[in-house]
This record gives C-alpha cells, structure tokens and sequence, in this order.
C-alpha cells in the first residue's frame, strides 16, 4: 500500500468528493479539529483540509471543487496517491462535558462537524446539529448526523428541504428554546460570521473552524493569520478552531479573497 | 596579482527578466589561475574562518594542479554542501577575511573555488553510493542545512539515519527560502540525492511532534535523535495594515516563489501578487532576496531600512546586485502604517524618517524616530525583519529546556536537556546562516557519534 493511497472516492450529492486515504501515522495521531495539507501532484498548490475520520491506518477528507486545485484534486481515482499529505496539523477540538452544545454546519462544513460530534457525545454533552445549505442536494451524511446527534435539524435556502432559511434563523429558534453552553461552527466564512454575532448576542461561547490560506501549515508563512482580539494568531498552529468572537471575520474575508483574480485565470 | 578573477554574472537589465543564476561561475582556466594565487600558508588562518572546517588550501592546491576530482574529494570530505556553500556562504567575514594575501590586496576566492569544485563533482558525477549501515539508529529532524548534515556526517560514520522533514521537498531554507537565481534547486536537489546515496532515508511530509513522536521513535529502536527544525516563525512590527491582503512575511512570499514556484505560475499552481510596486522591509539577506524576486515578477522594488547602508547585515556583494538591478533604496526610514484599498490591497505606505542615535547591544547605532513622515504608493509590502524559533518541537517534548526566546537550550556537545536528543543551527541559535547551521550540524554529528560508541542510547 502506497502512502496516501485513494482506497475509496465517493461522489456526493452537492458535487463533493469523499476520499479515504492510506495514511497510518497521520491516522495514529488524529483528533477531531485537526486539518491536513494535501498536495494532489508535484508542482500542485499546498491546500488545507479539515479531517472528517481517523481510524486504522486512514483518514477521511470531503473535498468540494470550487478552485482549479480542488478540482484538480477530485480527479484522483481509487489507487492513486497524492503527491504528500502532511498531518495532523492544528489544535485539537474544544472539548465540554455534560453541557448543551449547538452545532452549526453550512455546506460541506458538515464534515468536519461529525468527528466533533461524535466526540462531544462521548463527553455526554447534548448536542443540536443545524445543518444548511443552498438545496437538498447540498445535505450531506444525512444519516450519519441523525444517529449521533440529540436533535438535528436540516434547511435549505430554497427550503426545497427541512425548514426554509438560513441557519441563523434556525439558530434563533434553538436558542429561545434551549439554555445552549457552547456555540460550534463549521462552514463559509460569511455563515460563521453571522453565526458568531448573534451567539454573541446571546453570550455563548462560540468555536469557529478556520480555513485560511496556508502554504506550509506550520506556522512558518503566516498566510493564514487572523486578527484576533487585536492580537496576530495563525489559524494553523493557534486553530483551526477559535474562538469566533475575538476573529475578525471581514478581515479573514478580505484575506481568503487575496489571490482570487489569479485563481479565476487558471480554473478548469 | 593583487587581484583576483573575475566571476562572469548575467548582465543586471538582462537577469532582472529571469529567475536563472546571476553568478555563472568560473571555467578551468580562470579556476586554475585564481587558485594559483594561493599562498599555501602553512598556518592556513583561512581553514579558522570555516565553520565546516573545510581544508581550504588542500582543495585549492588540487585546482592548480587541474586534478578537480581529487579538489572535489577533498571539499567533500568535511562539507556535504559545496555547491551551497560555495553560493551563498559569507565567505568575506569567513574564510576569505583571514587570508593572508587579503592584507595587501584581494583575499582568495574561496568560495568561487568552491563552487567551481562542487559543480565539477556533480557534472561529472563523481558520488558514489556508500552505503554501510552496521552501526546505530539516528533520527534527524528537519531537512535544512543542519539535519541534512548531521544525517550525511552520521551515514558516513556507519550508523542508520532517518530524516524527517515536513515540507514536501527537502533542504530547508536552500529549497523554500534562497532563490533559484542565487541557489539553483537542481543544485540543491544534487546535494541532497548525493546525501541518500550515502544510505541517509528521507521522509517528506512528516511532522515530528504531530505524525510521530518521541515515543514511537523509542519503539522503533531509535538510538538517539538531532533536531535541526530551523527558524521558522514571521515576526511582524504589529502595525495597522500588515493584515491587508497584499502584506506578506519574507517566509511566505518567498516560500510562494521558491518552493511553490509561483514566478512559473500558472504551470505552476500556487499565486503570488506584487502589483506594480513592492515595498521590502528590513535589511538583511532575505529582503535583499524578496526586493529580486520582487523585482523578477515585474515590480519596482524600495526597500525600506532602518538604519544606514553601513550596519544593513546583508552581505556587500547581494546588495550591490540589488541596486545594480535598479532597487532602490531607502535608509534610515521606518514603516509606521499601511493604508489599503476598498478591496484590502496595500495602496501606500506610511513612512517615518529615522536618525542614528547610540550604539545598542549589537554594536550597531540605534534608529531614532524623528517625528517626520512621508508617504510611499506601493501595491504590495513584504516584511523581512527575521523569524522566531518554531514552538512545534520543544512543544511536544516538554522535558526539552529552551531559552526566554524560544530556542533550545543545548552544551558544548550540541545535547539538550533531555540525554540522547541533540540540537543544532537555527533552533538553537536563532536565525543564522547556512554555514553556521552546517558548522553545528557536523559538530552535533561527532558528538552523537561519540555518545552512540559509549553504548548510550535515547
């Protein structure tokens, strides 16, 4: 077996790709909120990813293509290995016990959700999953979700499935509803945006996984620094996860769309 | 002669267009007529001067005698890296500085010969594959300067050795931080393959202290380890506008550009910006490197220092490359701000004039701010004013004793805290040079080698 050998690719319904990677002392060392840097060939961009599972010998990842290197990536077949994959990276989850936590997933981000998840519930937490996303076909590891958490509740933009709306909306709901502990968000920049200014709101801590541009993941480039509560943190050695109410979201907005022109020249 | 041979250099209005070597090297006759000047000295002050302790007059003597194998032989003997060092090493505070003919005109061309040495050895493949392997079981962390020594030094003694490295290529700063046109990669990547002809195993992609630990090296009869993790982290000033998006550390802009190859983009994958004007702070070798590259990918480049053109630690001969590619400079001036666009690209910098105050604790005349400001339009900013140890290492191992600056704390022999882990170049020192990490990764590898006879292990 190669390093980083492609034992199982999955096209999922929002056009994502499920791949389980060969990649035993990456697979040793895991913790839910740990990330990856894969390189798909040589010469290919360094690209950071949240792991989904970690088990035997392998790990998990849900790659969405939306950029020239993620559809580069998604072209791998079973058998096949990525050029390097260099991991676990980043802190560990923020674990809790015995409280009240609320999950918010938007798109993909419900990858990274489930070994968070999986693990609160080992801590014997109460655990409410809202996962949206644009349509039905963006609602991924249904199931999954379902049988772990507590209370999980779906929508959609189109509201073509689960409830209509946008996450927050539902957010709203859950927390006239429920006394919640701790806020934990995965997805688009501009969602956990929005999600940390109204658990704000509220004063519940929340945690918010980051996906800046990272070059080695080490925290030797920087590229992926974050203004947090005035001070300069990197998302890869100080996060992935923080804490979403000291990150200054327009600035890691701002940031995420630095190379964005030349990227747009290059797409496939 | 009081003089010594030219080096030909691409021409400054051509070279500005590419990313090929500036320095060309010289050929059999001038090698030859330039090591003729040698005087042989028996003292050889010149070999005091050398990290490596490389046998300066030895290999030189070989030159003249046109036997360049045998002068390749030679440098090999205590450098693995000559067609590195020969390229970048300071010669001019090293070797060269105490060469006597150096008293009454130009010192030897060490480093010149050097270089001529190294790259006649890799033309004509003059490595072989010596693998012996009776010996004890060494990891190496890190694949800069420093682990790739230590490993080569090791592999020669006999034992078996590991190298880890977390990037996807290995040679450390030589790969992602000094540019093709100073450093050609296919020099580097020689170096390295003559490295695991000696037997040395390379393992890219691998994280010591995330992907494996202390204890798994325990478990797989590991005898002792070296970390050689480098320098890695930015220092930033902290000031308003290094957020923007066209702010960049030297690591990451260089990191873009020589290890990702981003001047070859969109063959290759990975982008860089600098619009039409870069502003680069510092004054060191690396922002003399960033304000080339910068300059290479289309830009004009200012660089902005501190103090003045005297106490600037870059080396004479990069700077004068840089402004013969039309750099320019600013000295004593400091950035304060920078200001961006509606889309969060720099627009201007904010800079404050600077004068000399007393000498601080290096010698050198403090900057003084003088309250007066000017403004500077430029599209890019890249901040070079050097790095911090990387916490990764002494953060997994937590018996490791490190210094109030983050390195860590190592004796004479280059042992840390803990018995059998070993420590040397950047992580020990704070950011250095390529020499000075190769000088302590050979230092570390004797002393390794000497704890490993006495039966001692991890």
């Amino acid at each position: 077996m190669k390093r980083n050998e492609i034992l199982e690719k999955k096209l999922l319904t929002d056009g994502s790709v499920y791949f389980k990677l060969h990649a035993p002392e990456i697979a040793k060392n895991a913790f839910a909120g740990n990330f990856l840097i894969v390189i798909t060939h040589e010469g290919s961009e360094r690209i950071p990813l949240t792991i989904m599972e970690y088990q035997d010998d392998w790990v998990s990842i849900v790659v969405k293509p939306v950029g020239f290197s993620t559809q580069e990536m998604v072209k791998l077949e079973e058998g096949e290995a990525f050029h390097g994959v260099l991991g676990p990276l980043g802190q560990k989850m923020h674990i809790v016990e015995n409280q009240t936590v609320l999950m918010v997933a938007g798109g993909v981000g419900i990858a990274p959700v489930i070994p968070q998840l999986e693990e609160l519930k080992k801590h014997n937490n109460h655990v409410i999953v809202i996962h949206g996303g644009r349509e039905k076909d963006a609602i991924l590891f249904e199931k999954r979700v379902n049988d772990v958490a507590d209370e999980y509740i779906i929508c959609t933009d189109d509201g073509s499935y689960g409830e209509m709306g946008l996450v927050t909306d539902i957010m709203e709901k859950e927390l006239a509803e429920h006394d919640i502990d701790l806020v934990i968000t995965i997805g688009p920049l501009i969602m956990m945006k929005y999600v940390s200014l109204l658990s704000k709101k509220h004063n519940i801590k929340t945690m918010a996984s980051l996906n800046s541009i990272m070059l080695d993941g080490t925290g030797m480039c920087g590229s992926c620094r974050v203004e947090y509560d005035g001070e300069v943190k990197f998302a890869c050695v100080d996060g992935p996860d923080m804490d979403a109410h000291k990150i200054d979201f327009d600035v890691l907005i701002k940031r995420n769309s630095r190379f964005k022109e030349q990227e747009d020249s290059v797409r496939l | 002669m009081k003089t010594r041979m030219k080096m030909r250099e691409q021409a400054a209005n051509e070279r500005i267009k590419n990313f090929n070597e500036v320095a060309l090297g010289y050929n059999e006759e001038e090698a030859v007529e330039e090591a003729a000047r040698c005087l042989q000295c028996k003292t050889a002050p010149c070999k005091h001067g050398c990290p490596a302790q490389v046998l300066i007059p030895e290999f030189i003597l070989k030159i003249k005698e046109k036997d360049f194998a045998k002068a390749y032989e030679i440098l090999k003997e205590k450098n693995n890296l000559p067609a590195v060092c020969g390229r970048v090493c300071p010669q001019e505070t090293q070797c060269e500085e105490k060469c006597v003919l150096g008293k009454k005109g130009e010192p030897i061309a060490i480093g010149r010969l050097e270089r001529f040495a190294a790259d006649y050895g890799i033309k004509n493949k003059l490595d072989k594959a010596e693998k012996t392997g009776n010996g004890k079981k060494v990891a190496v962390v890190g694949g800069g300067p420093a682990g790739i020594t230590c490993a080569a030094d090791l592999a020669k003694l006999g034992h078996e050795v590991h190298l880890f490295e977390a990037l996807h290529k290995p040679g450390g700063v030589m790969i992602y931080g000094i540019p093709e046109f100073r450093l050609p990669k296919s020099i580097v990547g020689y170096e390295i393959d003559s490295i695991e002809k000696l037997g040395v195993k390379i393992y890219p992609n691998a994280l010591f202290g995330k992907d494996r630990n202390l204890k798994d090296l325990k478990e797989q009869g590991f005898d002792a380890l070296f970390i050689g993790s480098g320098a890695g982290l930015p220092r930033y000033m902290n000031l308003e506008g290094e957020e923007l998006n066209s702010c960049y550390s030297a690591n990451e802009f260089l990191t873009r550009i020589n290890l990702l190859k981003a001047y070859e983009f969109p063959r290759f994958k990975t982008p860089v910006y600098t619009g039409k004007k870069t502003i680069v702070v510092g004054g060191g070798n690396v922002a003399m490197d960033a304000a080339r590259c910068a300059k290479r990918l289309g830009a004009e480049v200012a660089v902005i220092y501190r103090r003045t053109e005297k106490e600037m630690p870059a080396r004479v001969e990069e700077v004068h490359h840089a402004k013969e590619e039309g750099i320019e400079f600013n000295f004593l001036c400091n950035p304060v701000k920078y200001i961006g666009d509606e889309n969060g690209y720099v627009k201007k910098a904010v800079i404050e004039k600077m004068k000399l105050g007393e000498p601080d604790k290096s010698g050198r005349r403090r900057p003084v701010a003088t309250g007066e400001f000017f403004e500077i339009e430029a599209d890019s900013v890249v901040v070079a004013i050097g790095n911090k140890p990387n916490p990764l290492i002494p953060q997994s191992i937590s018996e490791l004793k490190t210094t109030d600056w983050g390195t860590i704390e190592v004796g004479e022999d280059f042992m840390t805290s803990v018995e059998g882990i070993f420590a040397g170049g950047d992580i020990t020192t704070g950011a250095a040079t390529v020499i000075e990490a190769i000088g302590a990764g050979k230092q570390a590898a004797s002393s390794i080698d000497e704890f490993l006879k006495n039966g001692k292990s991890l």
